[in-house]
């Protein structure tokens, strides 16, 4: 991707999460001015910035959204909190145009105008804001007319290239004749609503009934789907044409639609694009000159005689000779516009010296290639231009009337800018007397001798300059400008290659640091100082980093193996030793590695919280609850995994205690407590954890409602009823099936209950658990471990094949005597340390249809394992060592298979399958 | 090398300019708001300052105030705003700049105007070009 694209993105999603907070921040205090101008100021950048790229609709909703805000910080308009939703709408908005621009390959954009409509209707809801307080006299302009101001201000050139660049140039050149005949000719855009064939529209109709239709092309929107999938009533198709009508009549022909269409009135200029084939020719600068010299003696005939005679020696399909062609049409056919003549005159030249924007305006003999034609060389039209807009903006400043305290200051760099704009214009000669006005009008504190200086100069020095004066210049010229800045008249160096680098003799007297000790770089030097510590760093790279490693693990986890080969099949006890020593470094290394890949994947939670607030607020706005969020320890870190798992839990926790823990305002008053609730969420590290706990202060959870619910589900018989602590029966809330809302709503009723949540909790080595107080709260504490990215697993066996069993499950292994196994309720168990711990065998939970075996002693390997404080014994036939594995999960197929953690490669390069005792109980 | 300094808080637009500017052959350096960049000038003066308005801290007229408060070489200044207003102008004229222009500014305006106002009338990146050819004509 571009990287001006790829840093626009990037930081535009900063900006769209500082708009977010922002808005919420002014919610709970509307007047907080300071904030008001930040969000102010988040909203112009990101749409200054958007205007780099064409992206009409971005601009468009953000435009609208800076007017907005602009009103609302003048006062104009009230903040709201009607004004903040839209306003959120309208950034949620921008966020999907940025996701579609993310997913750009190459340097070209995506076309963001399926979007179009969305994108009006937006601008139009956020300017319909402002104009309902009625204070704003709304400009009510018809949309056609609405786009059309919009495109113009964006990107005036953009329409020159990127619209009529594939109108054929014949077409160009008769609608060029057609203008300059007084005809009225539109480009129009008109790109039909998708499903517009269900509201009963006909595009080709609407398009065929235009009249004078001098050119058109209909393309697709995006790539046809494959004829199989093609979905046939879904309309992508987008015409382009140029009418011979006003846009107020296409407005009007379009007048159902008008959200779908774009009218630009066309001009010459807009028309006037060279294209073809690029190839150098010599000739074109010493003919750019000669005919520049005839337009400017006023001899079109010869001009045009010159330009027949050029064009007959270039080949038709040039890009120079569709410059001729169009040079020879515009003199034709508009002899009075010599701007424009001028212009394409300029293009010919730009293109005679590709690298220069500026045409040559060498006169210096060191210079040869340039000079030896002998033609007089002319500032280019651009120079110019630009000069006289310098020039004029100097007049401006100097007809200020203030007499600010900076005053001298300004004449300097006014005086600064004169001078360079008549350097760069080649008329150093004057600068004498401009030097004596400055020294004047400081003297004087007032700008009167500068601009004096400058209406006696002005005429002179916007013509070109007469060739003898500017040749006749010294080429060294200090000493004219004695006061002011030794910065202003090093001469543009043309006879010796410039000194990659000629700071110091400028700035000596102004550098801290001298030039001797950073002689190339200084400027690297300077840039360094702004550049931020933090990298970013796209999660890919990081993800691929952290699969090398674990391959790298796993490679590393072969050599001891190895080792063992070498000695016990190849009978080289030496070369084991030493395989062995070298494992121990590589094991080092790469576990060391494997920590500081872990420190760079480290995620704050903030990554999750930070959806919190407008979470919470969307939510209590619907439910008609008034809560205060509260988030503690942001910045505490884990694994991108962990973090990454917790998001969907925590969100759907915090839906729970919304809609079910916090009550509204009235029930709350009633109960004696404020009517604003509470809810914290707030996490911290413990040891290697990262505890979040998520509290409330509603109306907790009743075990008594809990017992009779269970008990209609059917999750609990009568006895155990009886049997249940209050904890016992909150902790019901978990189990699969259970919901306790009365009604589902659509905040947190969506058919997943509390055990989903948990189930996620645990997919990550994590635990969950619930406290809650009748009237007072409830509080959730979530665990996790830090990092999950190397799990130690125990390898068993049986039924002749390696499983593994991640070791936070692994309570002990012990070996049970046959004999001490009873059967209890059908249900094998023995008694182990005193406590009856039941029993099941593998093979039996994995459908192996093989006995367990025992070793010679006739004892049973016993995997004691623990899940959510139950111990409970899985008989294998063997248990093996621990290793550190990487973890992945199934995919494909066998991503739905339950009783699987996953799988991981060992160092034999075998595949062990990881068993999840939850799951498989 | 002609020093320029780029003073604006969105880094897309600082890029942005950047790139124009060194690919002409100039030496850029960065500032993120008016108080940095006046560290930056304080470190040594530039010969040609494109500010942006809207900052933080210290946005682009307080920043060409103090500059131009300031007892050094005073160089040029290109005020860059997205506004067309007439008053913002003013404004900027009244605090020190010596042009005004309107985002996005097109390449080849910016540095036809950058040109100008450091007085050459060829890009450095030109006279680079040129050298070469006239040594192997």
């Amino acid at each position: 991707m571009n990287p001006l694209l790829l840093q626009f993105l990037t930081e535009g999603r900063e900006f769209l999460q500082g708009i977010g907070e922002k808005l919420l921040q002014l919610e709970d205090n509307p007047a907080d001015g300071a904030c008001m101008d930040d969000l102010f100021r988040l909203v112009h950048t990101l749409k200054g910035n958007s205007g780099l790229f064409e992206v009409p609709e971005m601009t468009r909703v953000l435009h609208a959204a800076e007017d907005l805000m602009d009103a609302t910080r003048a006062g104009r308009v009230t903040f709201s909190r009607a004004l903040a939703d839209q306003l959120l709408e309208a950034m949620d908005f921008v966020a999907i145009l940025f996701d579609d621009l993310s997913a750009a390959t190459g340097d070209q954009l995506p076309s963001t105008s399926q979007h179009a409509a969305e994108a009006v209707r937006l601008g139009e809801l956020l300017r319909g804001l402002m104009a309902q307080t009625g204070a704003v006299v709304s400009e009510q302009l018809p949309v056609s007319a609405a786009l059309t101001a919009a495109d113009n201000t964006t990107d005036n050139w953009q329409l020159t290239t990127d619209h009529f660049t594939h109108v054929p140039e014949a077409q160009r050149m008769d609608c060029y004749r057609r203008l300059s005949a007084g005809e009225m000719l539109c480009w129009l855009a008109y790109q039909p609503d998708e499903d517009c064939f269900f509201k009963g529209e006909d595009p080709f109709f609407q398009v065929i009934q235009l009249p004078d239709v001098v050119w058109q092309r209909v393309t697709a929107r995006e790539d046809w789907a494959a004829l199989a999938e093609l979905d046939a009533y879904r309309c992508l198709l987008r015409f382009e044409l140029i009418v011979s009508a006003s846009p107020a009549a296409l407005a009007e022909h379009f007048r159902y639609v008008p959200d779908q269409i774009e009218i630009v009135p066309l001009t010459a200029a807009a028309l006037l694009v060279p294209s073809g084939r690029v190839h150098s020719e010599p000739l074109a600068i010493e003919f750019t000159r000669t005919a520049q010299a005839l337009l400017a003696a006023g001899n079109l005939t010869a001009l045009t005689q010159a330009a027949r005679t050029f064009l007959e020696l270039s080949a038709p399909d040039l890009w120079l000779a569709s410059a001729l062609r169009w040079l020879l049409l515009v003199v034709e056919h508009t002899p009075q516009n010599i701007d424009l003549q001028r212009q394409v005159l300029a293009q010919i030249g730009e293109f005679a010296a590709p690298n220069a924007l500026l045409s040559p305006q060498i006169q210096n003999p060191p210079n040869p290639p340039f000079s030896k034609g002998g033609f007089a060389a002319a500032v280019s039209t651009e120079a110019q231009w630009s000069a006289q807009v310098v020039l004029e903006a100097q007049r401006e400043v100097l007809s200020l009337t203030d007499t600010a305290p900076w005053l001298t200051g300004r004449l300097q760099a006014v005086a600064a800018s004169l001078t360079a704009a008549c350097a760069s214009l080649g008329r150093d000669a004057e600068l004498t007397a401009l030097n004596q006005a400055l020294t004047a009008a400081i003297a004087a504190k007032t700008p009167a001798p500068l601009l004096a200086w400058l209406d006696q100069q002005a005429a002179a020095l916007t013509e070109p300059s007469p060739p003898q004066v500017a040749s006749a210049l010294p080429v060294e010229k200090e000493g004219i400008l004695p006061t002011a800045s030794g910065l202003l008249h090093q001469p543009p160096d043309l006879k010796s290659p410039q000194p990659p680098f000629s700071k110091g003799g400028l700035d000596a007297p102004f550098s801290k640091t001298g030039s001797a000790e950073e002689p190339a770089f200084n400027r690297r030097a300077e840039d360094h100082q702004i550049s931020p510590r933090t990298l970013k760093v796209d999660q890919v790279k990081i993800d691929r980093l952290m699969n090398l490693i674990g391959e790298m693990v796993v490679a590393k986890n072969a050599l001891p193996y190895l080792a063992g080969r070498a000695e016990e099949v190849f009978g080289v006890r030496e070369l084991s030793r030493e395989i062995k020593s070298q494992y121990s470094v590589i094991n080092r290394i790469a576990e060391e590695m494997q920590d500081a890949i872990m420190q760079v994947r480290l995620l704050p939670v903030s990554f999750v919280f930070q959806r919190f607030p407008r979470l919470v607020r969307d939510l209590a706005h619907k439910l008609g609850k008034e809560v205060r969020l509260v988030m503690e320890g942001e910045t505490t870190e884990a694994d991108k995994n962990i973090i990454e798992a917790l998001g969907d839990p925590l969100i759907h926790i915090v839906r729970n205690s919304l809609d079910h823990g916090l009550e509204t305002p009235a029930v709350r008053q009633a109960a004696g407590k404020p009517s604003e609730g509470r809810l914290t969420i707030q996490a911290r590290q413990e040891s290697d954890r990262v505890v979040i706990t998520i509290s409330d202060d509603g109306r907790g959870i009743d075990p008594v409602v809990i017992r009779h619910k269970a008990y209609e589900k059917g999750l609990v018989d009568e006895a155990e009823l009886e049997r249940l602590t209050d904890q016992e029966a909150i902790n019901l809330v978990f189990a699969a099936g259970f919901s306790t809302a009365e009604t589902i709503t659509d905040v947190s009723g969506r058919g997943v209950g509390m055990d989903v949540v948990r189930d996620a909790i645990a997919k990550v080595n994590g635990t969950i658990e619930l406290r809650s107080t009748v009237g007072v709260g409830t509080q959730l504490r979530l665990s996790l471990p830090l990092s999950m990215a190397v799990t130690n697993v125990m390898m068993i066996e049986s039924a002749g094949q390696r499983f593994g069993v991640p070791m936070d499950a692994v309570a002990e292994t012990v070996r049970v005597p046959r004999r001490t196994v009873r059967t209890i309720k059908r249900r094998l168990t023995t008694v182990l340390r005193e406590r009856l711990v039941p029993l099941v065998a593998l093979n039996e939970l994995l459908a192996l249809e093989v006995p367990q075996r025992t070793n010679g002693d006739d004892e049973f390997a016993v995997l004691v394992v623990r899940i959510d404080g139950e111990y409970l014994g899985i008989i294998v036939d063997e248990c093996r060592e621990t290793v550190d594995i990487i973890l992945k999960p199934l995919a494909g197929f066998l991503g739905s298979l339950n009783g699987y953690a996953g799988s991981a490669l060992l160092g034999d390069g075998s595949v062990l399958l990881v068993l999840n005792p939850r799951e498989l109980l | 090398m002609k020093r320029i300094l780029v003073i604006d808080d969105a880094a897309t637009v600082r890029l942005y300019h950047r790139g124009i500017l060194e690919a002409a052959g100039f030496a850029v350096s960065e500032a993120i708001n008016g108080l940095e960049a006046l560290e930056r000038v304080a470190e040594a003066p530039f010969d040609l300052y494109v500010v942006d308005i809207n900052m933080p801290k210290l946005d682009g007229y307080g920043f060409l105030r103090e500059l131009r408060s300031k007892d050094i070489p005073q160089a040029p200044a290109i005020m860059v705003s997205t506004e067309a207003a007439a008053n913002d102008q003013k404004l900027a004229y009244v605090s020190g700049a010596n042009l005004y222009l309107i985002k996005p500014v097109r390449p080849d305006r910016l540095l036809a105007h950058v040109l100008t106002l450091l007085g050459l009338s060829v890009a450095p990146r030109d006279i680079h070009h040129r050298d070469q050819q006239g040594r192997h004509p």
